[in-house]
């Protein structure tokens, strides 16, 4: 059997409950873009969660009047989620670059280890680092001091 | 009353249960509404299959559907902010429901994820409700309680069908501690403005910029009218408030919104405003479908950027957030000081970003958000 969206439901057990977003679709033509991006999608072999978040970004980005630019950087789930995301949320997207930028530029402490994350409505930094002494605390300290000297300007 | 026939909400279909047959509220429809439309229900309250959640479409029906009935739960509540408290900061609001729904069309409207009937809802027995408050006003006469009737209902939209707000100033003027709100984005006051309130009534608005108003919130009064009306009740001896809420995210709000700053300080100072109140958009999660089907992604509502956020809502990022507070108090306080603004349904960290305290270390709201008595439901005696 061709792995086409119909596919993918009935083997991920989709209920119609579960693309309720997809009522918002209203016309022939957007439809159809969804099918065909949904057709696109299966290649991807998208979990149940992750290919009802994509498609809802999808449905979003549809009725944003996106079509064609729908179908880049398919080859991946990890980068296609990325970009439909940047998409969707352009001005969370510009400010998280910028303040990942900022974060990364900062002096951490040597040895630390730092992730930019957004956690919901916050976005940051999370820092992870090993300390062995009272001396490694010290270092720790001077470091965060100087990255908090330099947040503040 | 001559006012009333020319703002009369329109509904396609009126349904009174039998229960509700003899109440004011029905002879008053009867004489307001043409007789073709209104139908009187056999047995018991008829609430139309709530089994679910609504369609888009029978959400807008709803909205055409008017139905009178009597309520026989509780109608006194805590504000649902007050469930979160450990999230959310809460101001000590309390709410009492005399119908569900409402007949403007907010595209953001929190009902859309709220209400499971099929109709509009108008409870024609108000005396259980006062009754109810009186139990709580005779305990405790002396606590400052803030009541506001426009939960789940404009407090004022109707009130030319029902005249509650008449009922009601009455009733609280013998409780001079507690306070009244009615919240609203119409401008329907002239009903009650020859009630002498003894101050403890606040006529309150929900306010945006009109480009906000024009885009999202559908068959609501103008920004001008909702001003002029507040005015008008000023004048009569009224207390006022603003609801700046919720605020939307849009690339001209600092324009749009320092303007509504500047409208309002045109026409009130702030010791005649009672409070001002911000808020920024946000949404129950289930919400965002039905908000799509309606509204299309051309909303400033529905194409907001809106992430995961405490007490499971979907808020603007917190920078974001604290950027528009911080904008909204400035707008004012640079003026002049005195203006009483606090934030709406926010997390503590929102509040030390805006305002660089919580509530409780601000003297002018210490006694807005000082934790009041408990209600006991089963004190109530219902009729």
């Amino acid at each position: 059997m061709d792995r086409t969206f119909d596919w993918w439901k009935t083997e991920k057990k989709v209920t119609e409950l579960d693309l309720i977003f997809t009522r918002a679709l209203k016309t022939t033509y957007h439809q159809e873009l969804f099918n065909k991006v949904a057709n696109s999608m299966v290649g991807l072999q998208p979990s149940f969660s992750e290919g009802l978040q994509m498609l809802e970004l999808v449905t979003d980005l549809i009725l944003m009047d996106y079509g064609d630019s729908l179908f880049l950087y398919t080859d991946n789930l990890d980068t296609w989620k990325t970009y439909l995301q940047n998409l969707r949320y352009p001005m969370t997207t510009h400010h998280d670059d910028a303040l990942k930028n900022r974060f990364e530029k900062l002096p951490w402490p040597s040895g630390a280890k730092t992730k930019f994350e957004r956690r919901g409505d916050r976005a940051g930094v999370e820092v992870r680092f090993f300390i062995t002494s009272v001396a490694d605390v010290t270092k720790m300290i001077a470091s965060l001091e100087r990255v908090q000297a330099e947040l503040k300007q | 009353m001559k006012f009333l026939k020319n703002t009369l909400p329109h509904f396609d279909r009126i349904e009174i249960a039998a229960d509700s047959r003899d109440s004011e509220v029905a002879a008053r429809v009867r004489s307001l509404y043409p007789s073709e439309i209104i139908f009187d229900l056999d047995g018991t309250s008829l609430d139309r299959a709530n089994r679910g959640p609504m369609s888009a479409a029978e959400f807008d029906q709803s909205k055409k559907s008017l139905l009178l009935t009597t309520f026989k739960g509780q109608f006194f509540k805590r504000c649902p902010g007050a469930t979160q408290k450990k999230a959310l900061t809460c101001c000590n609001y309390h709410v009492l429901n005399l119908g569900s729904q409402c007949n403007m069309n907010c595209s953001y409207c929190y009902l859309q994820s709220y209400l499971n009937s099929r109709q509009t809802k108008i409870f024609t027995n108000i005396e259980s409700a006062l009754s109810e408050l009186k139990v709580m006003a005779d305990q405790f006469p002396e606590h400052g309680f803030r009541v506001g009737t426009g939960e789940v209902i404009d407090s004022l939209s109707l009130d030319q069908v029902t005249l509650y707000s008449r009922q009601l100033i009455e009733f609280f003027n013998q409780y001079p501690k507690w306070n009244l709100e009615f919240k609203t984005k119409s401008n329907f006051v002239d009903q009650f403005l020859d009630i002498k309130s003894v101050g403890n009534t606040i006529v309150s608005w929900s306010i945006n910029p009109d480009y906000i108003i024009k885009r999202e919130e559908h068959g609501t009064a103008s920004l001008l009218d909702r001003l002029s009306a507040a005015k008008k009740c000023l004048e009569r001896g009224y207390q006022i408030a603003f609801h700046i809420d919720p605020m939307i995210w849009h690339p001209e709000w600092k324009e749009n919104y320092a303007d509504l700053a500047l409208q309002i300080q045109k026409n009130f100072s702030g010791k005649e405003v009672n409070i001002i109140s911000l808020g920024a958009l946000r949404i129950q999660p289930e919400q965002r479908h039905m908000m799509r089907e309606r509204f299309g992604m051309q909303s400033l509502v529905t194409s907001a950027e809106l992430f995961p956020s405490e007490g499971n809502k979907l808020r603007y990022d917190a920078r974001v957030r604290a950027e528009m507070f911080q904008f909204m108090i400035r707008q004012f306080k640079d003026n002049n000081p005195s203006w009483n603004i606090f934030l709406c349904m926010e997390t503590p960290e929102t509040w030390i970003g805006s305002f660089d305290k919580v509530p409780m270390q601000m003297p002018e709201l210490k006694s807005v958000f000082k934790p009041l008595p408990a209600i006991q439901p089963t004190s109530f005696t219902q009729n």
